[in-house]
C-alpha cells in the first residue's frame, strides 16, 4: 500500500483533515441509519395517527349518517383534509357510490370510476381494503408510493378510505435530519479548526522549528539550532537535535582544523569507493601541489588509475585484491603518479580499507605522501655504492696483484736465502710475511698464514 | 487551504439540496357559496394541490377556530368574524374582498311564523358567530323583543336544516345555500338582509402572511381564474358544485345572486387607500359589533389591511394578459 498521496499533505493539515472526515464519515453513517429509523418512525406515526383520526370519523360519521344528515356527514369527510398528508377521502355508500369525498366532482360518482382515476399502487391498495370484511380500522401501505390507505367500515354498509401522503412529513423530517448533520458538521468543522489551532500552537510550530533546524543542518547551516522549551517528545527532540549539532560543529572545527593541517602539509588524503573505476568520494585540497584540483577527481573527469604509471599497476592490482581478499586491511604502496604538469611522482600511499558488516569493502581511504626526493636520494646513494664498490674491487684487484708480486719476491729470496744456506752462506735477504694474510688470505693461504710464515721465517 | 475551502463547498451544496418543498397553504371554506370560487379553483386544478390545498369545513365557526389554532393558513371568513378573531387578539391579515351579499345572510321560519313580532317565546338557531349575533340583533330589535324574549339554540350551520324541519326550532338565522333549501322545502323568510351589509374576506395568518407569500398569490390568482370561469360559464360550474350543496343547477345559481363576487381588482381598491374604503364600508358593522360587545376597540385597520398581496397578483395576471 502506497502512503505517499498521503505525504504530500504536512501533518498539520493532515491530522484536522482527518479527523473531519473521520467524524463526518461517523455523522453520516449515524445520519442513514437515523434516516432509516425516521422513515419507519413516520409510517407508525403517520398509521397511528390515522387509526385515531378514522376511529373519530368512524364515531362522528355513524351519528351523522343515522342522523341522514348528508351535508353534515360531506364536511367531515371534506374536513378530513384539515390534518397533515390527508390527499384523499372517499366515503362510499352501500352501492358503492361515492357520498362524501375531498373534492366535489367525485361526489355521487361510482367509487370504482373515481379509483379508476388513481394511481395503480393506490388502486391496489384500496381494492384490498374493501375486499376486508372486519369493521375495525385497517391501515395498509400503497407500495411504491410513500402513502398510506386507511380504510374503515361505518354504517353498516358505508366505507370510508382516507390517503395519507407521507412526503411532505418525511422530507420535513429529513430535511431536519439533514439540518442536524449540517449543524453537527459545523461544530466538526469547528472543533477540527480548534484542534488545528491548538495542536498548531502546541505541536506544529515546534515541530515545524525542529524540520527547519534539521533542514538548516541538513544544508550545511551547521549553527542552526532548534531552541525548544518545555519536557515534550518535541523539546526532547529539539534537545536531542541540538545537543546533535552541537556535537556536529565541534567535530566539525575539529575537521577543519586537520583539513587544514592536511592541506598546509605535504601529505594527501583520498578516499575511494570501492566499485568499478574506483571514484574518489574525498580528497584534501592540497592534492593541487600535483597539479591536480579536487573537483577534478570527484567529479570523475579524472580517474586516479590513470593517473599511475602503467608499469606499476598490475603490482598494484594484484596487491590491492590480495589485500581484500585476504588482508591485512592496512598496507602500504610505492608507485610513481604522473604530476598535472608530466613528470613523474614516487608516491607513498599508506592505505585501509572499510568493509561493511558481511565483510565486504565498501572505501578506501589512503594518505598519500611524495616521496619522489627520497627515491632520488636512495638511487644516488645506490650509485655511490656501486661507485665505490667498484673501487673496492679495483683496488682489490691491485693490491692482489702487488701482494702476489711481493710474495713471488719473498719466495724467491727464501729460495735465494736457501741456496745460500745451502751453499753455507748466509741468507742474503731478511724476509718480512707479517702483512701476506692480512691482505689476500685466499691468495696468502698456498704460502701458509702470516702466524706460520712469521713464524716459520 | 484550498481543500478546506471545497469542504465546506459541497456541505453547503448538500444543506442547500436538502431543503424541503414549502408546507402547502391550508385554507378553509366554510358552506357559503359565496366561497365556492375557491372549492372551484381546487376542483378544476387551478391551485397546485402540493401548495394550496383548500379545505371544506362545517362551519365557518370552525374555520376560525382552526385559524387561531393554527390548523389553517388562511380561511375565508365574514368581515364581522375576522374582525372579532383580530380583537381576540389573533394575528390576521385581511388580503382580499372574495364578496359582498345583497340578500345572503336570512331568517327562515317555520310555519306559522311571519314576522319578527311572533317570535317571542320561541326557539331560534343560530351559529355562534358574530355574523349570527348581528342578525339576531336585528332580528330582535324588528320584533321589539329582548334576549331573554327568546330560547337561543346554538348549532351550526350543518345543523340549520335539520333542526327547523324537525322542529327543534322555530326560526334559524343562516345563508346560503341552506336558506335555498329551507325555502324550496316551504319555509318562509321572515327578514331579508340589508343589501351590502355582509362582506366575505380572505383572512391569512401573520405566520403565512410573511413565509407563504408566493402560495398567497397563488390562490388569489385561483379565485380570479375561477371567478372568471363562473361568469363566462355558470351552468357548467352550477352543475358541477350544486350537488354538494343538495342544491339543483337552477338553485345553485339562484343562491349566487344575491352575492357579488369580488375581482382582485376590487380588492386592491376596498383595501388600498388611507383610510381603506374597506374601514370606511365596515364603520356599521364595527359600530354594532362594539355595541353589542362582539369587539371591545375599533379595528386598527392599517395593520389587518393588506392589498398589496391583491395588487401582486392582479398585476402579475395583467401581465400574463398581454
Amino acid at each position: 500500500m502506497s502512503w505517499h498521496p498521503v505525504h504530500a499533505l504536512p501533518v498539520r493539515l493532515l491530522v484536522p483533515l482527518v479527523l473531519f472526515l473521520l467524524a463526518l464519515g461517523v455523522a453520516t453513517t449515524n445520519h442513514l441509519i437515523q434516516m432509516r429509523a425516521m422513515v419507519k418512525d413516520v409510517e407508525m406515526d403517520s398509521a397511528q395517527r390515522l387509526s385515531e383520526r378514522l376511529g373519530i370519523a368512524q364515531t362522528h360519521l355513524r351519528i351523522e349518517l343515522g342522523l341522514g344528515n348528508r351535508w353534515q356527514v360531506r364536511r367531515l369527510v371534506s374536513g378530513l383534509a384539515l390534518h397533515d398528508g390527508v390527499t384523499h377521502a372517499w366515503l362510499a355508500d352501500g352501492e358503492n357510490y361515492v357520498i362524501a369525498a375531498l373534492a366535489r366532482p367525485e361526489l355521487q360518482r361510482p367509487l370504482a370510476e373515481v379509483l379508476a382515476r388513481q394511481s395503480a399502487p393506490l388502486r391496489q391498495a384500496a381494492h384490498d381494503a374493501l375486499s376486508e370484511k372486519e369493521t375495525f380500522i385497517h391501515i395498509h401501505t400503497v407500495a411504491g408510493e410513500t402513502a398510506l390507505l386507511g380504510h374503515v367500515t361505518i354504517f353498516p354498509q358505508h366505507r370510508l378510505l382516507v390517503r395519507v401522503d407521507l412526503g411532505e412529513q418525511l422530507a420535513a423530517r429529513t430535511h431536519a435530519l439533514r439540518s442536524e448533520l449540517w449543524r453537527e458538521t459545523a461544530a466538526i468543522i469547528l472543533l477540527a479548526a480548534l484542534l488545528a489551532a491548538l495542536l498548531h500552537a502546541l505541536w506544529f510550530s515546534r515541530a515545524a522549528r525542529i524540520t527547519a533546524t534539521v533542514t538548516d543542518l541538513g544544508s550545511g547551516q551547521i549553527d542552526a539550532r532548534a531552541r525548544l522549551h518545555g519536557h515534550d517528545e518535541l523539546a526532547e527532540i529539539g534537545g536531542a537535535i541540538d545537543r546533535m549539532a552541537d556535537e556536529l560543529q565541534a567535530r566539525q572545527s575539529q575537521l577543519r582544523q586537520l583539513e587544514s593541517l592536511v592541506i598546509h602539509s605535504p601529505v594527501v588524503i583520498i578516499t575511494w569507493r570501492n566499485l568499478p573505476n574506483r571514484p574518489v568520494t574525498y580528497v584534501s585540497e592540497n592534492i593541487r601541489q600535483w597539479g591536480y584540483s579536487p573537483a577534478d577527481l570527484l567529479s570523475g573527469k579524472l580517474q586516479y588509475a590513470d593517473l599511475i604509471h602503467h608499469a606499476d599497476l598490475p603490482r598494484l592490482d594484484v596487491d590491492v585484491a590480495e589485500h581484500h581478499v585476504h588482508g591485512p586491511d592496512e598496507y602500504r604502496q610505492e608507485y610513481r603518479l604522473r604530476h598535472a604538469d608530466g613528470h613523474w611522482l614516487w608516491i607513498d600511499d599508506r592505505s585501509w580499507l572499510t568493509r561493511d558488516a558481511n565483510g565486504a569493502v565498501t572505501n578506501i581511504s589512503g594518505v598519500l605522501a611524495d616521496i619522489s626526493e627520497r627515491h632520488r636520494l636512495e638511487e644516488a646513494q645506490q650509485q655511490q655504492s656501486a661507485l665505490l664498490s667498484q673501487r673496492n674491487e679495483e683496488l682489490e684487484r691491485f693490491n692482489r696483484v702487488m701482494v702476489g708480486r711481493e710474495l713471488d719476491m719473498i719466495r724467491l729470496k727464501e729460495q735465494i736465502n736457501e741456496l745460500s744456506r745451502q751453499l753455507g752462506r748466509a741468507p742474503p735477504f731478511a724476509v718480512n710475511l707479517t702483512d701476506v694474510p692480512q691482505i689476500a688470505p685466499a691468495t696468502a693461504q698456498p704460502a701458509g698464514t702470516p702466524d706460520e710464515k712469521g713464524r716459520d721465517a | 487551504m484550498r481543500i478546506w475551502l471545497t469542504l465546506l463547498l459541497a456541505l453547503l451544496v448538500l444543506a442547500g439540496c436538502g431543503e424541503p418543498p414549502p408546507a402547502a397553504l391550508r385554507v378553509g371554506v366554510s358552506p357559503w357559496v359565496g366561497y365556492d370560487p375557491l372549492v372551484l379553483a381546487r376542483d378544476n386544478r387551478l391551485l397546485d394541490a402540493e401548495r394550496v390545498r383548500v379545505i371544506e369545513l362545517g362551519s365557518s365557526t370552525e374555520c376560525a377556530r382552526a385559524l387561531s389554532n393554527g390548523t389553517l393558513d388562511a380561511a375565508a371568513l365574514s368581515l364581522d368574524e375576522a374582525l372579532r378573531l383580530a380583537d381576540e387578539g389573533a394575528a390576521l391579515k385581511i388580503v382580499a374582498v372574495l364578496d359582498v351579499s345583497r340578500a345572503a345572510a336570512a331568517i327562515v321560519a317555520g310555519s306559522g311564523i311571519t314576522s319578527a313580532a311572533q317570535l317571542r317565546g320561541k326557539r331560534i338557531a343560530l351559529e355562534q358567530t358574530a355574523l349570527g349575533t348581528l342578525v339576531l340583533d336585528r332580528l330582535l330589535q324588528a320584533g321589539g323583543l329582548q334576549t331573554s324574549d327568546v330560547t337561543l339554540i346554538q348549532v351550526e350551520v350543518t345543523h340549520h336544516e335539520a333542526v327547523l324541519t324537525d322542529g327543534r326550532a322555530d326560526v334559524v338565522i343562516t345563508f346560503e345555500p341552506i336558506r335555498s333549501r329551507l325555502l324550496a322545502h316551504g319555509h318562509s323568510e321572515i327578514l331579508p338582509s340589508r343589501p351590502g351589509q355582509i362582506d366575505d374576506v380572505l383572512v391569512v395568518s401573520q405566520r403565512s402572511w410573511l413565509a407563504q407569500r408566493a402560495q398567497l398569490r397563488e390562490l388569489l390568482a385561483g379565485w380570479e381564474g375561477s371567478r372568471r370561469v363562473l361568469a363566462d360559464d355558470p351552468q357548467s360550474v352550477a352543475a358541477l358544485l350544486a350537488p354538494a350543496t343538495d342544491l339543483t343547477p337552477a338553485q345553485y345559481l339562484s343562491a349566487l345572486t344575491g352575492v357579488s363576487l369580488q375581482s382582485l381588482a376590487d380588492s386592491v381598491r376596498w383595501l388600498e387607500g388611507e383610510p381603506a374604503p374597506l374601514a370606511e364600508h365596515a364603520a356599521p358593522l364595527v359600530h354594532s359589533l362594539l355595541r353589542l360587545g362582539l369587539i371591545r376597540s375599533s379595528p386598527n385597520w392599517p395593520v389587518l389591511l393588506d392589498g398589496k398581496l391583491a395588487s401582486e397578483t392582479h398585476a402579475i395576471m395583467a401581465g400574463r394578459r398581454k
